[in-house]
């Protein structure tokens, strides 16, 4: 670790980066007063915590330009355990979240051609795609992506993750390790947790040596506890949307779950959804709703259109359709009731295997039923997204199960999360108009 | 020697007392399955089959094996199935398993098996209880409970038809049939009982093979149509080495673990590198290239059915490892169909032209 690197470090992204940071969210909610001032005729005002959630992530982004030579750096996949690596102390970073980012500001198509010029296929990923071909381009919407010392990966999510991740292993020249959770038809059973907890404890030794010091266990329960917390308040967040009118929608939500994905088990975060509680907490007791004239409210499944979020969210909202749940975003709260700070990689391992991406459809679909009830819901949109074959396969069943057994109707909406060449707005449109038609 | 069909092989196994298990792609525990009396054949398509049904269920952009084999479960011909297979090989075929469980309604119970994706020993002990989980539920669905040694008998012969099929595929320039009938002989372990195919295989002529032009290596899922054989042949190549799921990457090591399920863990586990396993790129493309050398192979296509993720993430590097190391490359898709269509031909015959 050199003192020139540390100085940058503490200084460029700390005393100075933070004070910029604060300026630009100044700037920002000063920018969402305005917006909430003139109003909206259809959507109600935007949430302030925006601009916090946006102060946070940009830093964390802002360290990682500034962090080799002074930390370790780990990348990991959105739901890979990251509670061994921040007990040691590593730098994390997660190419999801930077993918994700990439389709929000509409690079997802410019990056992914960069890819499929160099070879990769358009019928994969379009993450993995947009992620591979901004490394291709040596370009990125948050500066620098720090180069990672290792990657631990975890297929709780899907198969495709270890395909991309083990391709930038390749490229990068760094070791992959694979935390692997068999998919579950049912409940975990022993063998399979005891297969995950093998896998973390023998992830500690590697991560040892990266790092270059011993985990200390109590480190690691205080992580975990904390990674909890986060995740409660998270789901504390997303439970709000029972109230009636909905104080935020599920695109708020899209939003607001950065932080829960890259940043859980930081005391920042827990502090962020608190900040996020009290507004909505505002919102409810001055009956202020997400869409200003509820009318219908439904679930979204699957992953977000991450280029189209504001166009599909006020063409809802103008159909007075308000999305009051995803069920994406709870897979960072729900299976956090696993967690345990008295056995943290026993609590993990079930933490990470019970991951909703990595359970059944029907279990999936239960989970709909179960939100339908919770949330009151009228209707389900289930994004058919060609870039995440596990989250889509099933929707076909569980769009006909929702109206034979509960008759709820559902529309399928064929798009891609990140890749917008396959997504038509004006058929959507169409789509979106005749389903609001149904649901009156 | 004429090789039984799946229709007459069904009717003997039957009267022999086993059950009929479908197997869904591709890395499985034939041996246990045979202990328990369930006589497994495998569903890779199949091609002639119409994927309309399969449709109502799965998006587009599924592969047409899950399409097509989710239609075939439905039609008459899987009547005589008593049971289903289906390992955990890629998100395509988790969702048909999930589907296939959760929505509709089969007269036969779904087994699912996952295969861990790493090479370590806790993987090697999770594969293990994974297969004494499955052995207990096959125990459950037959009400048989073969003992140790009953499951090693069979793990002897299945190992036993399993060296053969490496010796006869890593060999391919000593036997005197075209490349069809080769593979056909080859793929008929898909379905045959583990006797009949030592058998047969053993019955495929050998002397010195009038094989003509450069000799490919044929990479992918699964050569269906096996048309493709043909028409590689008569643009004047061969294909002397495959990288096929259906071939080549089942091959498995014999080890020496007494525990009959220790035993076929560490064996399924040994086969060679593998897309759907999270095989490192470089190890993958070093096996690959030394195959390539210890057969003379010029240029290698990679045939797949489309959306097929697994293989679509290795394409790039595959293509460009072997093009540094001066072999052709040729990726080419189809969609399972009963006979290649003209585009494909006119691509394996330019790209066979080119090398020659």
């Amino acid at each position: 670790m050199s003192l020139g690197n540390l100085v940058n470090y503490y200084l460029t992204a700390g005393l100075v980066g933070k004070q910029v940071l604060r300026r630009q969210k100044r700037k920002q909610l000063h920018k969402i007063e305005q917006i909430s001032l003139k109003g909206d005729p259809d959507l109600g005002p935007p949430l302030k915590a925006t601009a916090r959630m946006s102060e946070l992530l940009s830093h964390q982004y802002l360290k990682g330009r500034y962090t080799e030579g002074v930390k370790k750096v780990a990348w990991f996949s959105s739901g890979a355990p990251i509670e061994i690596l921040q007990a040691l102390g590593f730098f994390l970073y997660t190419p999801d979240n930077h993918a994700a980012l990439c389709g929000a500001r509409k690079l997802g198509v410019e990056f992914s051609e960069i890819a499929e010029s160099r070879g990769y296929p358009r019928e994969i990923c379009s993450y993995a795609r947009t992620d591979i071909g901004s490394y291709f381009a040596g370009r990125t919407p948050v500066g620098k992506i720090p180069k990672p010392d290792l990657i631990v990966v975890s297929n709780n999510i899907c198969q495709t993750i270890l395909h991309w991740y083990q391709a930038m292993g390749t490229y990068l020249e760094v070791p992959v390790f694979l935390i692997d959770t068999p998919f579950l038809f049912e409940d975990a059973a022993s063998h399979q947790i005891e297969f995950v907890k093998q896998q973390l404890e023998e992830l500690i030794p590697v991560a040892e040596r990266i790092a270059g010091k011993k985990l200390d266990w109590k480190q690691l329960q205080e992580t975990c506890r904390i990674g909890k917390e986060c995740s409660d308040l998270w789901m504390e967040v997303l439970q709000r949307a029972k109230a009636k009118p909905s104080p935020i929608t599920g695109f708020d939500a899209f939003i607001l779950m950065g932080p829960i994905v890259a940043l859980r088990g930081e005391w920042s975060t827990a502090a962020f959804y608190r900040e996020v509680l009290d507004e909505i907490d505002e919102r409810i007791n001055a009956g202020i709703g997400a869409v200003k004239k509820e009318k219908h409210r439904v679930l979204w499944d699957n992953l977000p259109i991450w280029y189209n979020l504001k166009w599909m969210s006020r063409k809802l909202a103008g159909h007075h359709i308000a999305v009051t749940v995803s069920n994406y975003t709870y897979q960072w709260a729900e299976p956090a009731r696993y967690f345990d700070t008295s056995r943290p990689i026993e609590g993990m391992a079930k933490t990470y295997l019970h991951s909703i991406l990595n359970r059944s459809s029907g279990y999936k679909l239960n989970h709909m039923k179960e939100m339908i009830a919770e949330f009151d819901l009228n209707g389900v949109l289930l994004h058919s997204d060609r870039s995440c074959k596990p989250y889509s396969l099933g929707q076909l069943d569980q769009s006909t199960k929702l109206l034979n057994e509960l008759g709820i109707p559902s529309l399928i909406l064929e798009a891609d999360h990140n890749d917008s060449r396959v997504f038509s707005e004006e058929q959507v449109s169409n789509r979106l108009q005749a389903f609001a038609e149904m649901m009156d | 020697m004429k090789i039984p069909n799946r229709k007459e092989t069904i009717e003997a196994v039957r009267a022999k007392g086993y059950q009929i298990g479908a197997v869904m792609p591709f890395h499985y525990p034939r041996a246990l399955l045979r202990a328990f009396k369930i006589h497994p054949m495998e569903v890779w398509g199949p091609p002639h089959i119409d994927p309309m049904e399969g449709m109502q269920h799965f998006p587009e952009y599924t592969c047409q094996i899950v399409h097509k084999a989710t239609r075939f479960f439905a039609t008459a011909a899987a009547r005589d199935i008593d049971c289903i297979l289906i390992p955990h090989t890629c998100d395509s075929l988790q969702g048909m398993a999930s589907v296939l469980k959760d929505y509709l309604t089969m007269k036969q119970p779904i087994f699912t098996l996952y295969h861990p994706r790493g090479r370590r020993k806790s993987d090697l002990d999770y594969l293990e209880n994974e297969l004494r989980a499955l052995g207990e539920k096959l125990r459950e669905f037959t009400n048989i409970s073969p003992g140790n040694d009953e499951i090693m008998a069979e793990i002897r012969l299945e190992e036993k038809a399993n060296k053969l099929f490496a010796d006869t595929l890593q060999h391919r320039q000593i036997y005197t049939v075209s490349d069809r009938d080769f593979y056909t002989t080859l793929r008929a372990g898909e379905y045959l009982p583990a006797d009949q195919f030592i058998e047969l295989v053993g019955s495929l002529p050998k002397g010195r093979a009038d094989l003509h032009g450069p000799g490919l290596m044929l990479s992918g899922v699964v050569p269906e149509p096996m048309s493709i054989f043909d028409h590689i042949n008569r643009f004047g190549a061969h294909v002397i080495i495959d990288d096929l799921a259906c071939c080549s990457r089942r091959i498995y090591e014999a080890n020496d673990e007494s525990d009959p399920y220790r035993h076929l863990a560490r064996s399924l586990m040994s086969m060679p590198p593998d897309t759907t396993i999270s095989t490192p790129y470089n190890r993958r493309f070093e096996y690959l290239g030394s195959q390539m050398l210890r057969t003379g192979a010029k240029g290698v296509v990679v045939f797949n059915p489309k959306f097929c993720e697994p293989e679509l993430f290795y394409i790039s590097m595959f293509e460009e490892r072997m093009k540094e190391q001066g072999y052709s490359f040729l990726f080419v898709e189809n969609e399972l169909t009963t006979e290649l269509h003209q585009q494909i031909q006119t691509r394996i015959n330019s790209f066979v032209e080119v090398m020659t």
